[in-house]
């Protein structure tokens, strides 16, 4: 029954994983931009939420979360508009450096405002609750977290394959030169993508912070976990990704009983090293460059 | 390999540059005595940043490598120095070039997996080898774990000595990378960088171009962490193996100039005396430094070389077009 | 090649020069400069904050007073704080600019072994006097294996505080039965191992000790382990981030003990807010509090538990950080001046009553302070249930509260 159990809880908390690392794994696929600062988007969703919560007097965390994730959309457009896109002819570099630089100013924004303590955490029943069928434990934030992961990377591949914007996001990511001579304002679309991305970002945050709890400083190591999900998955590819977080979700699982959780970073990304070493870019990557 | 490494000293001929990087250094070198504890300080930590982004900017500007691993370089060096000074005792110097000698081997043992992977699967792979080995010291009672591991009495010298040590290592990296950029291997190197599928159309081989260049890097960033060792007086595992190195390595190389000598140094320098100088706002610091990064990059995305090469190109071109 | 050779001659060359003009900015006249570098950013700003806080309190209060008085005269205090961003690396550095650059005589520290033995390092290094607290004395030590010269150490003393949790639950009734949480940071090493040897001194069962790595998020199968081996007390030491996921699982499987330690997760200001009200109950060792019989409590908590968010570690940290500030300068004054080896001697030979209670140096440079256990109420105040004695003070409510 533990390892049913282990199993259940490492694939559903590979959900909430897969959510968090989704908006880095389209701004990736659309843009080739390493997002340093996705870390700190998720943190941001959550602390916007809870303004807003403190503004209207009360209201359900995940559907204030998603005015908070509106707001942080509307926001991020001009970072990356007149920040951000201007420097990425320069090659990759450049851009990393800054969304770094863009992370560290939001981090000590928010230390400031703030100050370093955890967001109180919002009481809500769905937080805390645990069913539990044929003697398996299930907590119902993790469902509502794998939930939302799969509806975002079906709604993400609709989006993509359906509408227009998709189609001008497609034509970007191909080829932004071209796509600019058939009169795609690439510089737009970028932002737009970069919008969307925080859009889920934020939602990815308002739920880490119900499961488990939100800091100015946790961005980081939420970085991490979602970098590791993107890149096991394939940079890029969301079917990739949600995959990604239930492989990451598991084998931390997995680890954590077995050899010890007191190894769970080196369990974890040595298994994104050799991961990488079979598969150079990813398990599920569209297009293996040369 | 060998042959490289012959061909590599067949090149030391230009006696211009190598005279001016060994002259500054004597200079440096012998004015020791007449700067106070607190130049001698700075000079060190300075020299110390320049060593750890020159070292960077051979994988990270050279090659395009942009690795997030250079923290495990670091923490070898500089644990290696510690342990092999504690237990075996031996002295000082040896210990050092040791040190680096083994940072030089895990270079050898990381570049050879992480060579298959290329851009960002790059970067993050050599971040998750960076944070695995972090976990794995943060656990291994041999190295005191999470604990600090304090360094013998004997290793202690005073700030003279530290600064005379900082400035050999600088001359060391600065004569040793531009030999390599110089060499055919340098010169390989960047052609890989360029367009790999061109330089393997001219019979460029990745691996062998790759290889030796990450083994300098891990001995000049290993021998950085020996030194940095010494100065620090005790090490923990997050003084050391923090992947705040390969960072503040990457931004100083990226607002100096990403591969062109002299961008590290002006990249230490700017984000030295910023740090410097700033510390004193509290936590505005933190806020000031990330502000002037952003600000630096976005408008001059190719660094500040890449800011005073245009600028003396503009005068240039001005003038030839006043002439005509 | 030649040109940029040439250009990073100058450069190098340069920044010698300008280096060798500007050393430093000093103190003008008689005035005594005093240097910290303390995390006011990053993972241990909660703590960070209120430590600087206390000294900038404490030098206020002095130099209103007219300043230091020795030499026949009164030497104000100049405070020069530095942000270290909770990294061990920039804490050194900045100890070293203050001492170099800034040339403060003496050094106050931050918090925690992580930043505060660094620190320590560097001042002994140097031979400055340095005075820290919030670092477990043991912890102090143990760093130097030769002992230290010029830094000093005022907190409470592991193996004691490692006892209050087995005192405190004495006093209710359980059925003995114990789960560790503790994470792979030093404290968590340390404070767990004895722990383990105090226990059974007390009569009680360490029935299962879950580690895992800093940071972690996800507790489930830490939780049930707990819950099936039914221990009645867990006792945690852990940051905050990992106290509340710990608390929102527990609350998930529905596990309810008796009583609940969180030593370094639960001793955050606001904490019952933090956690949703599941941390109504929890108990952590604390070194001020209402009741305590320490001479200032009143003007303390009058002055401070506003602004700091109730009576709580954090206002603790703070009357510490004012303390050793007042060591430092009465160390400063029966020293005579700052002459680093007489002021360190007079440091050590401090013996007297602070606003945090007693302070003498023994000989491993630390001054152990006696810890008490406390307990979070509904007004997000740390009430004493254990007193200095070891005997109870406000009755312990249990089962924890917030879990039920």
């Amino acid at each position: 029954m533990d390892f049913v159990n282990n199993l259940v809880s490492g694939l559903l908390l590979g959900g909430l994983y897969a959510v968090a690392a989704l908006g880095l794994s389209i701004v990736f696929g659309t843009m080739k931009l390493v997002n340093l600062m996705h870390g700190q988007l998720l943190i941001l969703g959550a602390y916007l939420t809870s303004m807003l919560i403190a503004v209207i007097g009360g209201g359900d965390p995940l559907l204030v979360g998603i005015a908070a994730a509106a707001i942080l959309a509307v926001l991020i457009y001009p970072v990356q508009r007149y920040i951000i896109t201007p420097v990425m002819a320069q090659g990759e570099e450049p851009p990393m450096t800054v969304t770094f630089g863009i992370s560290v100013v939001i981090t000590t924004l928010l230390i400031i405002i703030f100050k370093s303590s955890p967001l109180p955490t919002w009481t809500v029943d769905y937080a805390t609750t645990q069913w539990e069928i044929f003697g398996v434990r299930i907590r119902e934030i993790y469902v509502i977290a794998t939930g939302i992961a799969l509806l975002f990377v079906l709604a993400l591949m609709w989006i993509l394959k359906r509408t227009a914007f998709g189609r001008q996001v497609r034509a970007a990511s191909i080829d932004a030169e071209a796509a600019g001579l058939v009169g795609i304002d690439v510089k737009k679309t970028y932002a737009r993508v970069m919008s969307l991305s925080s859009f889920v970002a934020a939602i990815a945050g308002v739920l880490i912070a119900l499961s488990f709890s939100v800091a100015p400083t946790t961005g980081t190591g939420w970085l991490l976990r979602a970098f590791t999900v993107v890149v096991i998955g394939g940079l890029g590819s969301l079917p990739g990704t949600l995959i990604g977080g239930f492989i990451v979700g598991l084998v931390e699982t997995a680890g954590a009983v077995w050899i010890g959780p007191q190894y769970r970073d080196v369990i974890v990304f040595g298994v994104l090293v050799v991961i990488l070493l079979v598969r150079p870019n990813g398990l599920f990557a569209k297009v293996a460059k040369a | 390999m060998i042959r490289q490494i012959f061909g590599f000293i067949a090149k030391f001929r230009d006696p211009f540059t190598y005279g001016t990087a060994v002259v500054v250094a004597a200079v440096l070198y012998l004015t020791a005595s007449s700067l106070d504890r607190g130049q001698q300080n700075d000079l060190t930590s300075l020299f110390l940043l320049m060593t750890l982004a020159l070292a960077w900017n051979l994988v990270g500007g050279y090659g395009g490598q942009f690795s997030l691993g250079h923290s495990i370089f670091v923490g070898v060096g500089s644990y290696a120095t510690a342990v092999i000074l504690t237990l075996l005792g031996w002295p000082l110097i040896p210990t050092m070039i040791i040190a680096a000698v083994m940072s030089a081997l895990i270079g050898l043992l990381l570049a050879y997996p992480l060579l298959r992977l290329r851009g960002p699967y790059l970067a993050v792979g050599s971040l998750g080898m960076a944070v695995a080995a972090y976990g794995w010291m943060i656990n291994w009672d041999f190295t005191k774990a999470s604990q600090a591991y304090a360094m013998p009495k004997e290793a202690q010298v005073d700030f003279a000595t530290m600064y005379q040590f900082a400035t050999v290592l600088l001359l060391i990296a600065i004569v040793s990378i531009v030999a390599l950029v110089r060499s055919p291997l340098g010169l390989r190197l960047v052609a890989l960088r360029d367009n790999e599928l061109g330089a393997a159309s001219i019979g460029v081989k990745r691996v062998r171009t790759l290889l030796p260049v990450w083994a300098l890097s891990g001995l000049l960033t290993g021998a950085m962490g020996a030194v940095y060792a010494v100065q620090q007086g005790t090490l923990t595992v997050d003084g050391t193996f923090n992947i705040q190195f390969s960072l503040d390595a990457a931004i100083i190389c990226v607002i100096g100039g990403l591969g062109t000598l002299s961008g590290p140094f002006i990249g230490a320098i700017i984000i030295y005396f910023l740090r410097k100088y700033s510390a004193e706002y509290q936590n505005y610091a933190l806020l000031i430094e990330a502000v002037v990064l952003v600000i630096v990059v976005r408008f001059f995305p190719a660094g500040i070389v890449g800011l005073i090469s245009k600028g003396f190109r503009a005068i240039v071109h001005r003038r030839a077009a006043a002439q005509k | 090649m030649k040109k940029q050779m040439l250009a990073v001659a100058a450069v190098v060359a340069v920044s010698g020069l300008a280096l060798s003009g500007c050393s430093g900015s000093g103190a003008a006249g008689d005035e005594i400069v005093i240097g910290t570098s303390v995390p006011l950013t990053g993972p241990l700003g909660t703590m960070g904050t209120p430590v600087s806080q206390g000294y900038q309190a404490a030098v206020d209060e002095i130099n209103a007073a007219g300043g230091v008085e020795f030499g026949g005269a009164k030497h104000k205090i100049k405070l020069v704080i530095q942000d270290n961003a909770s990294d061990p690396a920039k804490a050194a550095a900045q100890a070293k600019d203050l001492v170099l650059t800034s040339k403060a005589v003496a050094l106050l520290g931050p918090v925690t072994p992580p930043l505060s033995i660094p620190e320590a390092v560097v001042a002994d290094q140097l031979k400055v006097p340095f005075l820290t607290s919030i670092t477990p004395i043991r912890a102090f030590g143990g760093a130097a294996p030769e002992g230290w010269n010029y830094a000093w150490d005022v907190f409470f003393d592991e193996l004691q505080m490692t006892q209050t949790q087995f005192q405190a639950s004495d006093l209710i009734e359980t059925n003995k039965k114990v789960v560790l949480f503790t994470d792979t940071e030093e404290d968590g090493v340390v404070m767990g191992k004895l722990w383990e040897e105090n226990a059974p001194k007390f009569g009680y069962e360490i029935v299962a000790r879950e580690t895992f790595a800093v940071d972690n998020a996800n507790f489930s199968s830490q939780v049930a382990d707990a819950k099936a081996k039914g221990a009645d007390i867990v006792i945690a030491q852990v940051i905050p981030p990992e106290a509340i996921g710990i608390l929102k699982e527990m609350k998930a499987q529905g596990y309810d003990p008796k009583a609940i330690f969180m030593e370094k997760g639960g001793n955050t200001g606001n904490f019952v807010n933090i956690t949703g009200g599941l941390g109504l109950g929890v108990m952590a060792a604390n070194w001020f509090a209402e009741g305590m019989g320490l001479a200032d409590e009143k003007k303390f908590i009058d002055a401070y538990a506003k602004t700091i968010g109730g009576i709580n570690s954090d206002l603790g940290i703070l009357v510490c950080g004012y303390s050793i500030t007042y060591v430092l300068a009465d160390a400063i004054k029966a020293a005579g001046g700052t002459d680093a080896a007489k002021l360190s001697e007079a440091i050590g030979k401090t013996n007297g009553d602070y606003a945090i209670g007693h302070i003498q140096f023994t000989e491993g440079h630390s001054a152990p302070l006696k810890v008490i256990q406390t307990q979070w109420d509904s007004n997000n105040n740390q009430v004493m249930v254990l007193d200095l004695q070891g005997k109870a003070a406000t009755p312990i409510v249990t089962p924890e509260a917030g879990l039920k």
